[in-house]
């Protein structure tokens, strides 16, 4: 064997040694620290978003207030009960405010509603359950078409994009108008265009189970543990319907 | 004169090669050597990788501690972000629900506006039926908001009445094209009695015709696309009440 050869032998020796301890020591340990770097990042991405769901929280927070006086106004166009003594003293404020009779009421599909209008009578919302209403009221065009803007005017969007509540929230299916008979003259023309407004609307109020807020207090939601939170309230809050009119 | 050295190449030492490199002591040396700063590097890695594992072991169980505390704290104040959450879809179906309606009020604005003289409407039956387009909307968008004119909703005003003659019929039609939002007007008779009905019940006088038209606006438009309600975050929209204003929710546009 050469000296050439012996050299040989001994470096392949020593780069086996070294592979080695590689391959034994080295490596593993660096595969663990390159694991413990990834949950490093995985920790670090779970506390991001804890403090991303912490910030959100901390901001319902801050918004508790004027999301509470908002359903409590929500609470005036779709009240959790039909309310209806409600709806019809809020109707004959409207009429007052003109020279219209406000002659009936009744609740239910009505004969001359549309078939589309029927044929969704009984359908739940999502969360809010429809109420049908026939409305008859007598005056002259214009103040009959006067009211209908006023009656889908207790709840509108401004061009802001903001609601404005001011009362039962009304979608209006049909209108038919007619001359008025009971003040049609001998002639059998009507009266000074005195008109019988035949009107279908539905209302909505929250479905079944639903409560207007909840059960929470002006000062925390159900549930909430705060220091500041009132203890005396009890945990059934269903904040009665008030439907504020303007005539 | 210069100088020639005269042993063979092959017995010279020390002139190039794995033997001269080695030296005298073989080559043991350089072995030895290459073996010692090889074990060096090894040791440096592992001692780096072992430093990091360390670190970030400690970091790791840091941070858990931080986000479970930080968590802990977010679901306190769960119930204020579903509160939240909760306005925030109510204002929106609310919104929904405004934006689908027909305007009733302008509608027969418009009506009173342009019917010419010489005519009078003795009947006028207004409806917002649903077409096809819309009732499949309506089953298919489970969970929306269902208004009872949903979007899509076709108005239809049925009007009847009289009219001085035949031109005034027609010239009827041509003007109640000019409705806003009309979007067909179709009449569906024009009947001139010689004797004229006459009585109650919007009969028209002898010689006047007696006519029935359709006009059928275009649909009631969808609502518009509204964000996700997300607690936390940024709203423009507000609820106003009597004298009240709070900001709670998106919606865009005007409706009434």
């Amino acid at each position: 064997m050469t000296t050439r050869d012996r050299l040989m032998l001994i470096g392949i020796a020593v780069l086996a040694v070294l592979l080695g301890v590689w391959f034994t020591t080295v490596a593993p340990e660096r595969e663990r620290a390159s694991k413990v770097t990834a949950e490093v990042e995985a920790a670090r991405k779970q506390l991001a978003s804890a403090e991303s769901q912490a910030n959100s929280a901390k901001d319902a927070q801050a918004q508790y207030s004027s999301a509470y006086s908002s359903l409590v106004s929500l609470g005036q166009a779709v009240p959790p009960s039909s309310e209806t003594p409600a709806l019809i003293y809020t109707l004959d404020k409207a009429t007052h405010s003109r020279d219209v009779e406000f002659s009936s009421i009744t609740t239910g599909a009505s004969g001359t509603a549309s078939p589309g209008a029927s044929a969704t009578l009984a359908t739940e919302s999502a969360a809010f359950s429809q109420q049908p209403f026939t409305f008859i009221f007598n005056g002259s065009f214009v103040d009959l078409y006067k009211l209908l803007d006023q009656l889908e005017g207790f709840t509108v969007q401004t061009s802001s994009g903001a609601l404005h509540v001011n009362g039962r929230l009304l979608t209006i299916d049909s209108v038919s108008l007619a001359p008025n008979a009971s003040e049609a003259s001998a002639s059998g023309k009507p009266k000074s265009g005195q008109l019988t407004g035949t009107i279908t609307a539905t209302a909505y109020v929250l479905s079944a189970g639903a409560s207007a807020l909840g059960g929470a207090t002006p000062s925390a939601p159900a549930g909430a543990s705060t220091g500041t939170a009132s203890t005396t309230s009890s945990g059934s809050a269903t904040t009665p319907a008030v439907v504020k009119a303007t005539p | 004169m210069k100088a020639v050295n005269l042993i063979p190449g092959e017995q010279r030492q020390g002139a190039g090669g794995l033997a001269s490199l080695a030296g005298r002591s073989g080559g043991g040396a350089l072995i030895v050597l290459g073996l010692l700063a090889g074990l060096a590097a090894l040791v440096a890695m592992y001692g780096s990788a072992h430093r990091s594992v360390s670190s970030q072991t400690g970091e790791v169980t840091a941070i858990t501690a931080e986000t479970s505390a930080v968590q802990a704290s977010a679901g306190r104040l769960t119930p204020y972000t579903d509160f939240v959450t909760m306005a925030d879809q109510r204002t929106q179906t609310v919104a929904q629900l405004v934006q689908a309606r027909f305007d009733w009020s302008h509608a027969l604005h418009e009506l009173g506006r342009v019917l010419p003289a010489g005519t009078s409407l003795s009947a006028m039956h207004g409806t917002v039926g649903p077409t096809a387009e819309a009732s499949t909307t309506t089953t298919a968008t489970a969970g929306a908001p269902t208004s009872s004119t949903p979007p899509g909703s076709t108005p239809v005003f049925t009007l009847t009445g009289c009219a001085k003659s035949q031109t005034v019929v027609a010239q009827a039609l041509q003007r109640l094209r000019l409705m806003d939002g009309a979007s067909e007007v179709q009449l569906q008779s024009s009947t001139k009695s010689d004797t004229g009905s006459g009585g109650v019940s919007g009969g028209c006088p002898a010689n006047d015709p007696a006519f029935t038209t359709q006009v059928t606006f275009t649909g009631l438009p969808s609502a518009p696309a509204t964000s996700a309600p997300t607690s936390g975050s940024t709203t423009t929209a507000s609820v106003h009440s009597a004298g009240a204003t709070e900001p709670v929710s998106t919606a865009s546009g005007a409706s009434r």
